[in-house]
């Protein structure tokens, strides 16, 4: 080897030592797809180019399971994201902070002492395969789905098994009762995951299923033409998600920049572009960037977050207990 | 090189007792002999003393070394197996060579050992050869230049001859004799081929339900064999219960006679006593024909069964008036007239034909 | 008989001693939960769940049902399968030994999800189809799981009958016809009253497969409720609750199991007929019309049989949008994605199997060697418990390994550690028998040769038997390899985050709908797969499947 290649190598190793010096690693544990957190991380990366962002995926239960296993010796450093109802079980595991452009995002969608913010917000909707209404008509509300020719016509996810699903029946309890609540469980058909839900629709199993905004887009932008998105006249449910640190995060720094990141303008504009996340920042113009309305043309049915995972126990039985009435 | 020395040796599998207080001493240098039918436990014995089984009872010596409890890679034997058992992995080479580099020889004098072995057996040429690429006699000439090569104190040989055909067999017992008297080595045989059996050994030992019914050299076995069993096992004999006495009962050859098909006739006592339950051995090849005739001594009348023509010789059946049915052989060179079934003849038993107790 | 304590008899106890504990002890745990109430007795309050919840026993009817259907059309297409090409002559018949390849390659989970990308909603036959009018039936539910459930068990069928007629005397078919029956009655007097015990015997083995089948029935099974999908869903939803009732369902289908192993082996074995001698009737060759029928049939078959293969890589390469496959459009995207972005299932999968491998081989070579070479009471007790997991579905298994092993003095959940575990417990089996086999054929003289030129018996087994065995251990370290990588029921209950493998990954995006990304890991987790067997074949030269 000549002196020359020698100086080279030399420099070029000083050069990948100092850069790695000055890399910053976090561990993300993330319930979001492959994809979204490709978009997310990859315009985080253009503006903290030393950020090396180590995923670890999984469901959003598993995930909050594993980080109060891991309490005592946290191995992950930020959650992305999770319903607040999740969130609001696991407080002690949350670490408080208050990030710079906090001002964004409407009050009702931040945590309790910054123990963590609401980065999206899903919008629980009806999503319609047209080609497989074969006779029945398209429905506009909750209640059209109560009636008896929609029995076995409609797919739900079971409210124990997700967040957003959760969100969903608590609505539909304090919008339409517990008759309500019994007529839509006697006609649904129950499934144990949200892509169930979704998927049965788009494969043409199902004409309607009760699912999240942007699972439904996904196919209506797509191209799958008989996919239709109907927000319900009688009000729509929202289900925020939330990030957080995770407390006593060994990668403090680099975990509040990746944190930053996540919630700025340019990314939740990614998000919503490229992955149809809805967000909770109020400085994005959704119905500008894409085909979905804007949130204040929503008609939303209010609900309170705090409220919703409070009474999880009794939410969950009392589905339950409608389940087993229709049987 | 070693003598070998088995004490009192017991083997017992499942509670039966293959081996049964068997003594027997090999001397240096020497090739015995196991023969017996399948059963009687020569294969045993030859494991015992390769180390495989441990027996239960006696001891075993090579030389002076007791080596009744010493593990057979400890023991230097040599061992030669019926199914060959070369590594299959290996060249005819490497397969020799194994012994010397578990020995830690050096090199060179591997090389050139195995040289020489393969040589001795006329195998130079497939040294380089696998032995899925060899004949059944190549691969025994491999085995045995394996076991030779490194010299060892005893050789031991399970039924080496027994899945080569006819022709091969017979070669290989020459070229067996061959290397096995040059190197000196002491030998353990093991056959179920009396003929093989005969035709190489120092001493032969024939073995009966887990023990030695006679040691000899193969003229004792079968000119005097001690009971019917041997007799019958080594070449083929007429056992006929007779009934005997010892008439005079001094000297090598005790006179005795005795009733056969109702008469009286002289032979020789191979056992110390007999009575009425011994036994006459008469082998067919000394029996002799001839038309009836008056006053012959030590002859039976008797009806030709059958005949059959061998070529160099012809075998007759004849039932004995008032006695059993014997075998007769008579050579190619023998003038008298061939006899046919039906015809009269007499038998004429020899004065020498030995008695032995059942 | 004398046991020798030093080195074997140590050996046997370590290894008795190491497989009980992880093999025995966790279906102790688990039949132990299974049985115990809320306050800590004993009681059978699950089981009694289990029998008045509805819909288990509507999954319990359904399993059944499945189990017969699929076992009678793996029967109706092994079966005619065997016989032509094990009694017919005809072009392109050599093709047909690419086939026991092909089930060993592709894995369940890809097979399930290429038919999806041709027949399932947005699938390429479906939209064809569609642009053309005619809708296709829905290929979720029954229709689906029977199709593909078909198309991966059929070869067990077929490679058992196939023997089975190989092994037949042609001389008692010609007995037959010289007695005086015309050739057809006497193939069925004679030929199947021989063939029966070996298509039952193989029959069987479908069944249980079905019984504890996984992937094909998450992918397919839509709204039917089936055993294996609800105890997975029980353990997913009780994950940190009482295991009582994944633990009941998981001991009722080891019963299942059981009995049909009980019943295979009192009734079935006991008329297999062994064929004293004799050989197979020489393949007839056929005429030109017929023969094109033949060729038609066999070449339908291997290409049902090769399509994932393909459909994979082309799905992997295909452009997509969000959950919409765009057939046609290509890009790199997918792949970008899965070997670049996020390729750690791709890193874990080679991790946890490479030390699987080794750890499943070197293990199942000295089993194998005690259970054939060194036979004892201790040695056949260690040769039934390296088969048990193979009468266990991997759920299951993988239900008792968490339940163990999460709690007590030794916590492998979350570590590699219960990953390679589940991986070489669940496949250890298969290795033993393929070393098994071979060791078979070596003759103890060839030991006792080495012994008798001054080695010791330690020694001979490194000398000696190792290299005798190197062609067996290779194909043994080759099939470890491959049915470890692509192992996916078993992994799938006792990964925690950060452990995802390719199986599981293409699981869980399909499950997501990303048909284009789970492609995409599928076309890696293939090449992975294919590269060892084609070097072995290639380079080696060794016939792998001589004995499955």
């Amino acid at each position: 080897m000549t002196i020359k290649t020698l100086l080279q190598c030399t420099l070029a190793a000083l050069g990948l030592a100092a850069s790695l010096a000055q890399a910053q690693t976090v561990v993300l544990y993330s319930s979001n797809n492959t994809e979204t957190i490709e978009t997310a991380l990859n315009v985080v990366k253009q503006k903290n180019a030393s950020l090396n962002v180590q995923q670890v995926t999984g469901g959003t239960g598993s995930l909050m399971k594993r980080i109060q296993a891991e309490s005592k010796n946290p191995r992950g450093d930020v959650l992305w994201s999770g319903g607040f109802g999740t969130l609001g079980a696991y407080k002690e595991l949350l670490e408080p902070y208050k990030a710079p452009d906090l001002a964004a995002i409407p009050a009702e969608f931040r945590g309790p002492n910054n123990l963590w913010v609401g980065t999206n917000l899903h919008v629980m909707v009806l999503m319609v395969n047209e080609r497989q209404l074969k006779g029945l008509p398209a429905p506009k509300t909750w209640s059209d789905l109560m009636k008896p020719e929609w029995k076995g016509k409609f797919t739900i996810t079971d409210p124990s098994k997700s967040a957003t699903a959760y969100m969903l029946v608590y609505g539909l309890l304090k919008q339409f009762g517990k008759d309500g609540l019994e007529k839509i469980a006697a006609n649904a058909v129950v499934t144990s995951s949200s892509g169930t839900t979704y998927k049965g629709v788009a494969a043409g199993e199902y004409p309607v299923g009760l699912t999240i905004e942007y699972a439904a887009q996904e196919y209506v932008a797509g191209g799958q033409k008989e996919i239709k998105l109907v927000y319900p006249a009688e009000g729509s449910y929202l289900a925020p998600e939330g990030m957080f640190i995770v407390k006593g995060a060994k990668n403090m720094e680099a975990a509040k920049t990746l944190y930053n990141g996540l919630m700025s303008k340019e990314v939740q504009e990614a998000l919503l572009v490229k992955n149809f996340r809805r967000p909770t920042r109020t400085d994005i113009a959704v119905s500008k960037l894409t085909s979905l309305p804007d949130l204040k043309a929503i008609k939303i049915f209010p609900l309170d977050q705090e409220q919703a995972s409070q009474e999880y126990e009794q939410l969950v039985a009392l589905w339950n207990l409608a389940v087993s009435k229709a049987r | 090189m070693a003598s070998i020395t088995i004490d009192g040796i017991v083997k017992q599998f499942s509670g039966q007792t293959v081996l049964q207080n068997l003594s027997l001493h090999i001397p240096d240098g020497a090739f015995y002999t196991l023969l017996g039918p399948s059963g009687c436990g020569k294969t045993t014995l030859l494991r015992c003393i390769a180390g495989f089984y441990e027996p239960d009872g006696g001891r075993l010596l090579f030389d002076k070394d007791d080596v009744t409890r010493v593990s057979t890679h400890h023991r230097d034997i040599g061992m030669v197996f019926q199914d060959y058992a070369l590594f299959p992995d290996k060249t005819a080479f490497d397969n020799v060579a194994y012994g010397l580099r578990a020995r830690k020889v050096a090199k060179p004098e591997i090389a050139r050992r195995v040289g020489e072995a393969l040589e001795r057996v006329g195998l130079s040429a497939l040294a380089g050869r696998y032995p899925a690429q060899m004949s059944g006699g190549q691969r025994q000439r491999v085995a045995l230049a394996r076991a030779l090569v490194i010299r060892p104190r005893v050789l031991l040989m399970d039924e080496p001859l027994s899945n080569l055909d006819a022709k091969m067999r017979l070669q290989m017992r020459d070229v067996i004799l061959d290397l096995v008297r040059e190197a000196g080595i002491t030998t353990v045989f093991v056959t179920h081929d009396q003929e093989e059996a005969l035709a190489m050994s120092d001493r032969i030992a024939i073995m009966d339900r887990g023990s030695i019914a006679q040691l000899g050299t193969p003229e004792d076995l079968y000119g005097t064999p001690v009971n019917a069993y041997v007799a019958d096992f080594i070449g083929s004999a007429n056992v006929i219960p007779v009934a005997a006495r010892i008439v005079d009962g001094s000297g090598a050859a005790p006179h005795v006679r005795y009733q056969l098909a109702g008469h009286e006739l002289d032979g020789v006592a191979g056992s110390p006593r007999l009575d009425d339950q011994s036994v006459l051995i008469a082998r067919p090849e000394d029996l002799s024909l001839m038309a009836p005739a008056p006053h012959v001594p030590n002859a039976l009348s008797g009806r030709v069964l059958r005949r059959q023509y061998l070529g160099f010789k012809t075998a007759y059946r004849i039932q004995l008036h008032d006695g059993p049915e014997i075998r007769v052989e008579l050579h190619a060179g023998n003038t008298v007239a061939a006899f046919q079934p039906g015809d009269t003849v007499q038998v004429l038993v020899p004065a020498d034909s030995r008695v032995v107790g059942a | 008989m004398k046991i020798h304590w030093w080195p074997w008899g140590v050996l046997t106890l370590v290894s008795l001693v190491l497989l009980s504990f992880f093999v025995l002890y966790p279906l102790a745990v688990l039949f132990g939960n299974s049985v115990v109430d809320d306050g800590g007795g004993y009681s059978l309050a699950a089981f009694l769940a289990l029998a008045r919840d509805s819909e288990y026993v509507q999954a319990f009817k359904n399993t059944l049902v499945l189990g017969f259907s699929v076992t009678a059309c793996t029967v109706l297409v092994g079966v005619p399968f065997a016989y032509m090409v094990a009694r017919y002559e005809f072009p392109l018949k050599n093709l047909v030994a690419v086939l026991p390849i092909m089930t060993i390659v592709i894995p369940e989970i890809i097979v399930g999800q290429s038919w999806l990308l041709i027949l399932g909603n947005n699938g390429l036959l479906t939209n064809f189809f569609a642009d053309l009018g005619i809708e296709l039936p829905s290929f979720y539910g029954w229709t689906g799981m029977v199709f593909s459930m078909t198309l991966v068990y059929y070869t067990y069928i077929y490679l058992g009958v196939l023997a089975a007629l190989r092994g037949f005397d042609g001389q008692l078919e010609e007995a037959g016809l010289s007695l005086g029956t015309s050739p057809l009655v006497t193939k069925m007097r004679v030929l199947v009253p021989v063939m029966l015990p070996a298509v039952l015997v193989n029959a069987l083995v479908v069944f249980t497969l079905v019984v504890g089948n996984f992937a094909l029935s998450m992918l397919l099974g839509s709204r039917v409720p089936l055993l294996s999908v609800m105890t997975y869903n029980t353990f997913v939803s009780e994950m940190g609750g009482s295991p009582a009732l994944q633990s009941a369902m998981s001991v009722v289908s080891i019963a299942i199991v059981a009995v049909v192993l009980f019943f295979q082996k009192r009734v079935v074995e006991r008329k297999v007929y062994t064929m004293t001698q004799g050989r197979a009737p020489a393949p007839v060759r056929v005429r030109s019309a017929a023969g094109l029928l033949f060729t038609l049939t066999v070449g339908l078959v291997i290409l049902a049989s090769l399509l994932p293969l393909v459909v994979v890589f082309i799905g992997a390469f295909t452009e997509t949008s969000g959950p919409v496959m765009r057939w046609g459009s290509w890009s790199l995207s997918s792949l970008q994605r899965a070997l670049h972005a996020a390729p750690e299932p791709i890193i874990n999968s080679l991790k946890f199997s490479s030390i699987a491998t080794l750890v499943g081989v070197s293990f199942a070579l000295l089993v194998s060697y005690l259970t054939i070479k060194k036979r004892n009471l201790f040695t056949q007790a260690l040769d039934y418990i390296v088969v048990l997991p193979l009468t266990i579905s991997g759920t299951v298994l993988g239900i008792a390994l968490v339940q163990t092993f999460n709690t007590g003095w030794l916590v492998l959940a979350g570590t590699s550690g219960i990953m390679v575990l589940a991986y070489t417990v669940r496949r250890l089996p298969f290795a033993v028998r393929n070393a098994s086999s071979t060791l078979f054929n070596i003759p103890e003289s060839i030991e006792e040769a080495s012994i008798s030129l001054g080695v010791s018996p330690l020694m001979t087994f490194f000398k000696v038997i190792l290299p005798a065995m190197r062609a067996s251990l290779i194909s043994a370290a080759i099939l470890m390899w491959v049915t470890t990588i692509s192992e996916l029921s078993a992994s799938v209950v006792v990964y925690t985050g950060g452990l995802e493998t390719m199986p599981i990954t293409i699981f869980r995006q399909v499950d997501g709908g990303r048909l284009g990304l789970a492609s995409a890991y599928g076309a890696a987790l293939v090449s992975v797969i294919l590269l060892p067997i084609v070097v072995a074949i290639k380079v080696f030269r060794i016939n792998l499947f001589s004995s499955k």
